[in-house]
């Protein structure tokens, strides 16, 4: 079966070894394949199982440019006007011949479009799909050890044939075995992302994953996409104190300085503890010309931070405060932001509310 | 004489100027940014300022090392949060960069080289 001419039998034994060692790299991948479940088994009761996205585009990659190709399916798809050849001057790393993930979504905040990271599940995948939005899923078609990455668009699952649908490289359809397909989304991180319009949902939305995501548009500047989006979090999520948060700074970015007070406040009602809100109301108390309502603010802040990584911000916060006190002789002689703007979401309670609130968290 | 007036003015104009610059910066401290604040809770990690402005400095230079036009840089990098910048920063040369599906033939082409040399298979026979 082996033929080794002309060997002796010590390189006969040595050759013997080293081709018992050529097998070894292949080994984490024959262990990670035999851990899946069939596509059937790892959907929640509730998924669609058989779901396929037929109308999203289509976008031929060009060398190395999976990434703007991936991400101009799913922003066509989310009715944006968008093309590879014009992501990639944004997204593509010429020294790593490819895109980051982090870039990737960038390019669609740029847009106007919210990129939200699903949780690693299939379930999530099916979720989405189901709702009629294809996903861009980062895949490992190497293996660990000599990672091949690629981005492709998932448009359908089929749990009765054990099939993923996707938008991949130079291929319209590419049907995949669930298995295969799994694997290395597994061996890509399980990353996965959905665009979506600025105060849209997506179909399972976790608070901080949203609020994180949301955040994002602010960084791309974006401040209206993203006090769209803050708000419809505030209203789906109206005892979510960094729903407030988010809120509240997203109108102390655009200036409006009644308005993040009153976000704030209402934060605060939420979780009295949070170092973060009462800094920040403090910070725009300050700014709206209140520096002695922003002084007891502070102090508490300030109290609230000792020992976490926020004491920093709470000390200057102060410091600032303090200044501006001994500027003015301590009266709020310009301050009209007290009253606080209209801030969505439930009314404030009451004292004897916040305190079971409270013990609730 | 005239001299030493347009010094003093100069000086005075100078000490001014530089208090303006210096006053805006005190008076908006900061808040504390949403992300900062969320992943402080989600990851009990938090991204300080020294450190935000340090990342984004450090992938600058990485960024123009890895072929991106300089002008653009700037514009590219301001789409991502300090968290994202921060992590990547950390490791701009392990985090995936999805790329060609088409070089995976390569590690095929590896695979069997390895297995010709050690006698596995014996495909390149007729290749000198």
């Amino acid at each position: 079966m082996i033929r080794l001419p002309g060997a002796s039998r010590v390189r006969g034994a040595l050759a013997g070894q080293v081709r018992a060692l050529a097998w070894l790299p292949l080994l984490p991948w024959v262990a990670a394949c035999s851990t899946l479940a069939p596509l059937d088994a790892a959907l929640p009761p509730g998924a669609p199982r058989h779901v396929e996205l037929v109308a999203t585009p289509f976008f031929a990659q060009e060398d190395h440019q999976c990434g703007p190709a991936a991400l101009a399916t799913v922003l066509v798809s989310s009715g944006v006007p968008a093309a590879p050849e014009e992501l990639a001057p944004e997204s593509y790393l010429p020294g790593r011949e490819g895109s980051l993930q982090v870039e990737l979504l960038a390019a669609a905040r740029r847009r106007g479009r919210l990129p939200y990271v699903l949780p690693p599940e299939p379930g999530a995948l099916a979720a989405e799909l189901a709702a009629g939005r294809p996903v861009l899923v980062l895949q490992n078609l190497g293996i660990d050890a000599y990672p091949r990455w690629h981005y492709a668009v998932l448009v359908g699952l089929d749990a009765g044939r054990d099939e993923a649908i996707l938008r991949s490289g130079r291929r319209q359809r590419e049907v995949m075995s669930w298995a295969r397909f799994d694997d290395s989304w597994r061996r890509g991180g399980r990353w996965a992302v959905v665009v979506l319009r600025p105060g849209d949902f997506p179909a399972n939305p976790e608070p901080l994953r949203f609020l994180e995501a949301t955040a994002g548009l602010e960084a791309a500047g974006l401040l209206d996409e993203a006090a769209a989006s803050y708000a419809a979090a505030v209203l789906r999520w109206p005892d979510e104190p960094l729903a407030y948060l988010g809120l509240g700074n997203n109108a102390y970015l655009r200036g409006d300085l009644a308005a993040a007070a009153g976000s704030y406040r209402r934060g605060v009602s939420l979780a009295p503890d949070d170092p973060a809100l009462r800094n920040n109301l403090a910070q725009a108390l300050l700014d709206g010309g209140c520096p002695r309502q922003a002084e007891a603010e502070s102090r508490t802040a300030v109290a609230l931070a000792d020992g976490t990584p926020l004491e920093g911000d709470a000390r200057e916060t102060l410091a600032a405060v303090s200044a501006a006190l001994q500027q003015t002789g301590g009266i709020d002689s310009r301050c009209d932001i007290a009253g606080g703007g209209n801030v969505p979401g439930q009314p404030l309670s009451s004292p004897d509310d916040r305190e079971a609130r409270t013990a609730d968290r | 004489m005239l001299n030493e007036h347009l010094r003093r003015f100069l000086v005075a104009v100078m000490c001014i100027s530089l208090l303006g610059a210096v006053m805006p910066m005190q008076a908006r401290a900061a808040i504390v940014p949403t992300d900062r604040a969320i992943s402080l809770q989600q990851r009990d990690a938090y991204i300080g300022t020294v450190t935000a402005g340090l990342a984004r400095e450090d992938l600058r230079q990485r960024f123009v090392a890895l072929g991106v036009d300089p002008a653009q840089v700037e514009a590219r990098l301001a789409g991502l949060t300090d968290s994202e910048l921060a992590a990547l920063a950390e490791r701009i040369d392990e985090v995936p960069a999805g790329g060609d599906v088409l070089a995976v033939i390569g590690i095929v082409f590896l695979v069997l080289l390895l297995l010709e040399f050690t006698g596995t298979i014996d495909i390149f026979k007729k290749v000198p």
